[in-house]
């Protein structure tokens, strides 16, 4: 069964469709990586999740729960953040997880774990409007972990960070999901995705173009490089052969896509022309290349929505 | 789970500074408010005096339209700040509902609207105390009246208060709505002598600041003060505010929960 379930969710602002038929799960022990640019609907989405959003359309389901009381009571095992951290910024550290302790109706002995875990303990007693971005985005986690959540809901949580704070923000993340526990990452950091992530949700203008395995989305790309003492020549050989497309020189190696995905067959093809190749292999393609190809890299156009 | 609510509003209030210094400044005006009259009445030589039992009715009243001033600018800090920092949406998804979150607040509200009228009471109070003379000049008054005033204030201002949670979650902003909280007073007047021009005085006299005046004003509670020909008639006007300030106090609390629960946060 799956965690949470969403169903032709959509969100409409007056004309803007924000969310448009979104459909996808997320199974337990799973990583699930939301990804897409900047107003793609993925906090919107978040948002519906956490019932701070109320969907134009669609169905959605937490731990099998659907109905507007059941969900209500199913909410209750998710945590997370949206968004920047919220926080009371004239209380401490401290007070402001025993807010959050009481109002997940926890005892008052949950906090200092929780502030240990995050390594705050020693600022706890500070007022938060002291603390840095990092400190906040990991008081923001304690409180998201309080009373030990099963579905764990991040939205952007290292938005802002340096290079240290995203580091520990990861670690936290990976710690949590070696756990066990279900995690729903939202961003658009692919790097941070392809570390983090065992599956990916991949966002355009409200719709969804892939969904799956990281794994699977990014060995979908028939790829291939191949180098040679000669690479201007072997550029021109390759552009000549029917079946490659998207013929390009880059870091002293041609990348090309073969249509019929037979590199035997481009091999013979360039032995015919006296080429002989020092290497021909079919690199797996980074995230962001996945991405970039499904996103259209900023253009304008819009590549068939994959359900 | 409301009382923990309750509970939880009333700690982010005690340790906010912005609510101290609200209240701090409350008690300033009410010091001199009062003080005002402590001192002319000393030093008019016996020509005015400031005791019980005369005193009672301005310690009741006079400083209640401050207080319920005082008290939609705390509800606007306490209500609006949490849309500024969205720690209203983390409450909601850290698991509260959305009327418990709204509950706490008109919890929070009242409370509000009682503690600055037990302390204008208190500075009222202490003043006249200290201004009374061995020989009361006046009999008291009825005690049921000195009650009905002290309801009549609170009444108002939690009508006033409403009306600024109102304001608070359409508006969702502190420094908007604190204007708008605080115009309303001159629009409300304007409005009334409006319609007053035209007429329309029955109307008028129902408006939120409107009734909240006439709830401030002793004389309502006194047949003999009021403007009605018979003590029946005085006790069916002051019923009819009190009807009405409750009317309002319902409905805009009402709207306001429906904005509230229907508004993505």
């Amino acid at each position: 069964m799956s965690i949470l379930s969403v169903g032709g969710l959509t969100k409409r602002y007056g004309k803007l469709l924000a969310v448009d038929d979104l459909t996808f799960d997320v199974h337990p022990g799973q990583v699930f990586g939301f990804l897409g640019p900047n107003g793609s609907g993925k906090t919107t989405t978040i948002g519906m999740i956490f019932g701070i959003v109320t969907p134009t359309g669609g169905h959605l389901s937490l731990f099998g729960s659907d109905g507007p009381h059941a969900l209500a009571q199913a909410r209750r095992r998710v945590g997370g953040t949206l968004e920047q951290p919220n926080l009371y910024p004239y209380l401490t550290g401290r007070q402001n997880l025993s807010l959050v302790a009481a109002i997940k109706r926890l005892a008052e002995s949950h906090v200092a774990p929780a502030l240990q875990a995050v390594d705050l303990l020693s600022a706890a007693d500070r007022p938060t409007k002291g603390y840095s971005l990092g400190m906040k985005q990991r008081l923001a986690l304690a409180a998201a972990m309080l009373g030990d959540p099963e579905l764990l809901i991040f939205d952007e949580p290292t938005n802002g960070l340096d290079p240290e704070g995203m580091q520990e923000i990861r670690e936290l993340i990976l710690k949590l999901s070696r756990s066990g526990r279900t995690i729903v990452l939202c961003t658009h950091l692919l790097a941070e995705v392809e570390r983090i992530c065992t599956h990916v949700a991949i966002l355009k203008r409200g719709r969804l173009l892939r969904s799956g395995a990281v794994s699977e989305l990014t060995a979908g790309a028939p790829v291939f490089r191949l180098r040679t003492d000669n690479l201007l020549t072997l550029s021109e050989a390759v552009s000549n052969y029917p079946q490659a497309r998207q013929v390009r020189c880059e870091d002293g190696a041609v990348y090309t896509e073969l249509l019929d995905a037979d590199p035997a067959l481009l091999c013979k093809y360039l032995a015919g022309l006296g080429i002989y190749l020092a290497e021909l292999s079919h690199p797996r393609a980074t995230l962001e290349e996945t991405f970039l190809r499904l996103t259209g890299a900023g253009g304008d156009s819009d590549p068939e929505a994959v359900p | 789970m409301i009382f923990t609510v309750y509970r939880l509003e009333l700690f982010k209030m005690r340790k906010r500074l912005a609510s101290w210094v609200t209240y701090l400044c409350f008690l300033t005006l009410m010091i001199l408010i009062y003080g005002v009259q402590y001192y002319g009445a000393r030093q008019s030589h016996g020509r005015v005096y400031f005791g019980y039992p005369d005193a009672l009715p301005a310690v009741l009243t006079v400083g209640a339209a401050v207080a319920s001033t005082f008290c939609v600018v705390l509800v606007v800090l306490m209500v609006c700040n949490e849309f500024d920092w969205k720690t209203s949406r983390q409450n909601i998804i850290d698991g509260l509902a959305k009327w418990q979150w709204l509950t706490g607040k008109v919890l929070l509200m009242a409370t509000i609207a009682l503690v600055l009228y037990l302390s204008q009471l208190a500075v009222g109070g202490t003043l006249a105390f200290m201004g009374t003379s061995a020989v009361h000049r006046h009999a008291f008054d009825p005690t049921a009246t000195y009650v009905l005033a002290a309801c009549g204030a609170l009444l108002g201002t939690l009508c006033y208060a409403s009306l600024a949670l109102l304001i608070c979650v359409s508006v969702r902003s502190t420094g908007p709505t604190l204007a708008i909280a605080l115009i309303y007073q001159v629009f409300d007047n304007i409005a009334a002598r409006i319609l007053r021009g035209l007429r329309l005085g029955d109307i008028a006299d129902w408006l939120p600041y409107q009734v909240l005046n006439a709830l401030t004003s002793y004389n309502q509670y006194q047949p003999y003060g009021s403007a009605a020909r018979s003590h029946l008639e005085a006790h069916w006007q002051t019923g009819m505010l009190f009807l009405v300030a409750s009317a309002w106090v319902a409905m805009l609390l009402s709207v306001s929960y429906k904005i509230f629960t229907r508004r993505d946060l």
